[in-house]
């Protein structure tokens, strides 16, 4: 019986043992396969942000000041696959000066451009379209007839395919926006009123809708096209120039505005991205459409406000342009300018520009003299030749090619 | 005498398209009646809305979009 006993012992220890081990061997391989897994996952990673770089790169070959990519981080660390996007899609936010201009390409190549800067720089928006190797703009957005939003618009619509035309119903007079009307009905295009609750057919694995205007607003600023762009886990807010009263329409009409890119609006102006609209949003990234401008924009508040929630903030002005490349999950920021250098020289051109805004406004009175040539042998006779866009005198008759520089 | 239309009001400013080309004014040499789409004039160091061709170019536009519009 002891011995019985004893033996029985024995063996139950030792299965115990043999247990135990299994266990621990099991757990090991177990834990040593996660490893290996997600070592592979970080791999792939990688590979996926070398490429993505790659194409901002291959994209910015031809582009002077090219510097490497500044920002790679994982928005969202989830890690649900999401089956419906495929490769990647790319977001431009060109740098038109004091003026909006951005671009999308969606995973198949289809495109939508969002306004296209000032009618004095139409040509730089055609050159960089071109240089991306765009021959179609599948939906074209006006978001609200301001000059420096639509102004390149005509320009866009001569020399490229155009698909769909959106813009709110909203009649501007100038001869910017009516150059923009024409070239549309000489194309035989017709143009759908952008408002809330529209959804863009685009690509089939991105999300684009309407969210502003909500309603009707006196305030053309108000008026602007909202988008939301969703690819995969990642989403883009586009506002245009919408204020404050916009702003607070969006968040009362519950639509989901938690994006990981936000559009500064109206170039950082104070009379947008409220604190309310700020909370709705979440964003990860900022991004100010701005170039040299008498309207203090950005704001010192707004750049504080951002500041103050980590947003992360590009600037056309000291970034040049700037390109977010994602893949649905991870989300790439690069851009043509060194922030950092330009930082300095912006600061002090802020100065200077305060400085000079009095001499400026004596300036704009000297150019509304009025200054009128004949023709360029008095403008010779004058010592004025050649005449510059802006200088006074300067007018498109003297200017025969129409390049912004008469009597050459 | 020098022409233009307004587009828009910035802060202290007044932009102003001359010749397709916006420029920014102080709102100090803009009469205070000017709004966003009117005609302008420049009369005596002042920009002042010139109301038969205001009337004219927003109909002369608002045909255009009549046409252009698809809902």
């Amino acid at each position: 019986m002891e011995k019985g006993e004893k033996g029985m012992k024995y063996r139950i220890t030792g299965l115990i043992w043999t247990i135990l081990l299994s266990v621990l061997i099991f757990a090991g391989c177990t834990s040593a396969e996660t490893n290996q897994e997600s070592q592979e996952h970080v791999t792939q990673n990688t590979n996926q942000a070398t490429q993505a770089s790659a194409v901002v790169e291959t994209q910015h070959e031809n582009i002077q000041d090219n510097h490497q990519v500044t920002a790679t981080s994982q928005v969202q660390a989830t890690t649900q696959q999401n089956n419906d996007v495929r490769g990647e899609l790319q977001v431009h936010f060109i740098d038109v000066g004091q003026g909006a201009s951005q671009l999308l390409i969606g995973s198949s190549g289809k495109t939508i451009l969002i306004d296209a800067g000032n009618n004095i720089q139409e040509e730089e928006i055609v050159a960089y379209l071109r240089k991306n190797g765009i021959q179609k703009i599948d939906i074209l957005v006006g978001t609200h007839p301001d000059a420096d939003h639509i102004g390149g618009l005509d320009a866009v619509i001569d020399n490229f395919e155009i698909g769909k035309i959106y813009m709110p119903k909203v009649q501007s007079n100038t001869k910017t926006f009516e150059d923009v009307l024409l070239a549309i009905q000489r194309k035989g295009l017709k143009v759908s009123t952008a408002k809330a609750g529209v959804t863009l057919d685009w690509e089939p694995d991105a999300k684009v809708q309407m969210i502003a205007p909500v309603r009707e607003y006196n305030d053309d600023n108000d008026m602007s096209a909202v988008l939301k762009l969703t690819f995969g886990e990642i989403s883009f807010l586009f506002t245009g120039d919408a204020e404050s009263k916009s702003e607070h329409d969006m968040i009362n009409s519950k639509v989901d505005l938690k994006s990981d890119v936000l559009l500064v609006a109206h170039h950082g102006s104070k009379s947008s991205t409220t604190e309310a609209f700020l909370d709705a949003v979440q964003p990860s990234y900022g991004v100010i459409q701005v170039g040299e401008n008498n309207y203090g924009h950005p704001a010192p508040e707004i750049l504080e406000r951002l500041n103050k929630r980590g947003v992360k903030v590009y600037r056309n002005d000291l970034h040049g342009d700037i390109v977010f490349v994602t893949d649905g999950k991870n989300i790439k920021a690069s851009h043509t300018k060194d922030g950092k250098e330009e930082a300095t020289a912006a600061s002090r051109t802020q100065e200077e520009t305060r400085e000079k805004q009095g001499t400026q406004a004596t300036q704009a009175k000297e150019t509304t003299e009025t200054v009128v040539y004949k023709n360029c042998t008095e403008v010779r006779q004058a010592g004025k030749a050649p005449l510059y866009r802006g200088d006074p005198g300067y007018s498109r008759k003297l200017d025969r090619d129409g390049d912004g520089v008469a009597c050459e | 005498m020098l022409k233009g239309i307004v587009d828009r009001f910035e802060g202290n400013f007044v932009v102003i398209e001359i010749d397709g080309i916006t420029k920014d004014i102080p709102r100090d040499d803009v009469d205070a009646k000017v709004k966003a789409g009117d005609c302008v004039v420049l009369k005596n160091g002042k920009w002042i809305t010139d109301e038969m061709e205001t009337k004219d170019r927003v109909e002369r536009i608002k045909g255009l979009m009549e046409q252009l519009w698809e809902d």
